[in-house]
């Protein structure tokens, strides 16, 4: 439960569940609010309903497999999580990945974030009871949605990087930047249109100003990251610190008062920022190769590599033994924000408690990842 | 958040450490009890792992140098004499 105690001094009997299974909620989990005159005195959180066993799965696969796995943990941040895997290997192997390869791994990572971004809107809109806007939402996002098709092949699952550089088919030619950059303009627009309506509803206004409020005390003791961090004024960035993005400009967005309003805006003001780096990044892409292919395998200790993930920080970490992959973990940033989704229900009206949860930018299915090692009568055991 | 192992089940927590100076890189967690127990998560502290063993959770924790699966291949077969006696 989260960490006040309300109800340990008192015993609060009405306690209303939410899922597993919930129209409001996009994956399972499991929300019990325990509820006093309506308002929500204590709320937990359980998850483990979409065990994969990723990590376990990895030991002992072919690094540049384990490598393609990552990408499955999460259909909206996959590239990502492929981006940071490879970082391990190269960082342990000492290799040099071509410029050119970086600014098009940041490229998608960025175009990443701005559906990641776009997606949380239109699905705050929808909790919020606003179809339309919700829907124009996802018709923005429909733009980088093709963007990040064309560039990757795929609309969910890209697999840009590889060990060393991109693949091949993922190179951009002048056609494919001449798109980037309508793209981009496209996007500027509508979403600049959108948050200027969204800002001017008197109605939206106040359904969420004040709502689920999370202070940057409470924020920072209780491990909160990426904009749910930075929405209450703390301003950490791990781009700041990666050198992938130290050619670029571009702002840390903050917000004030770590409510639902601040979590919004924070995101739609994060959408121009990612922009700002694309742009620069298309403007400025370096001619060259795009991989490197002259290293060799050897046997590392644990290697570890943070990114900032479209949710926050983004751990991944495994040795490697006659090229294979071991002893891997891997932390996405939901983990670290789960204790902030409970915590900023407390306290909101019952109406309000998805909404709090929402703000945090849940992404359960890619936090669900523990071992679980079911026997089966004809096999010696299965791993699911 | 909590997180329920079921009876007589093992899993592993090590995506879900939240490393503030912990000295560990992996923790299995096994349940020898016929009772589903819920644990917290994220761990932050070394703390945790006695507030679990009160539970009546086993808990191995690994360190970086420790081989994670031999850790775990033996709690699984302590388990499954275990399970077998149950």
């Amino acid at each position: 439960m989260s960490n006040n105690n309300q109800v340990n001094s008192k015993v609060i009997e009405t306690e209303v569940p939410l899922g597993t299974v919930h129209s409001a909620a996009l994956e399972p989990y499991r929300v019990r609010l325990f509820v006093e005159d309506e308002y929500v005195r204590d709320a937990e959180i359980t998850i483990g309903v979409n065990h994969r066993g990723i990590e376990r799965i990895m030991e002992g696969l072919p690094v540049e497999k384990a490598n393609a796995l990552t990408e499955k943990i999460c259909g909206i941040c996959s590239h990502i999580h492929i981006w940071n895997s490879c970082l391990v290997a190269e960082k342990g192997l000492e290799i040099d990945v071509p410029p050119r390869a970086e600014y098009i791994r940041l490229i998608m990572g960025e175009l990443e974030r701005l559906h990641s971004h776009l997606l949380y809107l239109a699905h705050g809109c929808e909790v919020l009871g606003h179809e339309t806007f919700s829907m124009r939402i996802f018709y923005i996002r429909e733009t980088v949605m093709e963007l990040l098709r064309m560039i990757g092949g795929n609309r969910v699952q890209y697999g840009v990087p590889v060990i060393g550089g991109i693949r091949p088919r993922s190179d951009l030619n002048e056609m494919r930047i001449q798109k980037i950059k309508e793209g981009m303009d496209l996007i500027e627009e509508k979403v600049t249109e959108f948050a200027d309506r969204f800002t001017r509803d008197p109605m939206i206004m106040s359904r969420v100003t004040g709502v689920a409020a999370l202070s940057k005390e409470d924020a920072l003791r209780l491990a909160a990251t990426g904009p749910t961090l930075r929405s209450t004024g703390v301003e950490v960035d791990l781009r700041r610190d990666m050198r992938q993005y130290d050619p670029f400009e571009f702002e840390v967005i903050t917000q004030e008062d770590g409510d639902v309003k601040s979590n919004l805006l924070m995101r739609a003001l994060e959408i121009f920022e990612a922009i700002k780096i694309i742009r620069q990044a298309v403007k400025d892409l370096p001619e060259g190769k795009i991989t490197n292919r002259s290293w060799e395998m050897h046997d590392t200790g644990i290697i570890r590599s943070y990114i900032e993930a479209p949710r926050g920080k983004l751990y991944h970490s495994y040795r490697l033994e006659d090229g294979r992959v071991r002893n891997s973990i891997i932390r996405t940033p939901s983990i670290t924000n789960i204790n902030a989704m409970e915590h900023a229900c407390v306290g909101t009206h019952i109406t309000d408690a998805q909404l709090a949860i929402v703000q945090c930018d849940p992404c359960f299915t890619c936090t669900d990842r523990a071992i679980q090692i079911v026997d089966h009568p004809l096999k010696k055991s299965t791993i699911k | 958040m909590k997180f329920v192992v079921r009876p007589l089940h093992i899993i592993s927590v090590g995506g879900y450490i939240v490393e503030v100076d912990f000295p560990y890189r992996n923790i299995i967690v096994v349940n020898p009890t016929e009772e589903p127990i819920k644990i917290d998560i994220p761990v932050f502290s070394t703390e945790w792992i006695d507030e679990q063993r009160k539970l009546g959770l086993e808990i191995i924790p690994t360190k970086d140098d420790d081989s994670f699966l031999k850790a775990f291949k033996k709690a699984k077969a302590k388990l499954d004499i275990l399970k077998a006696e149950a």
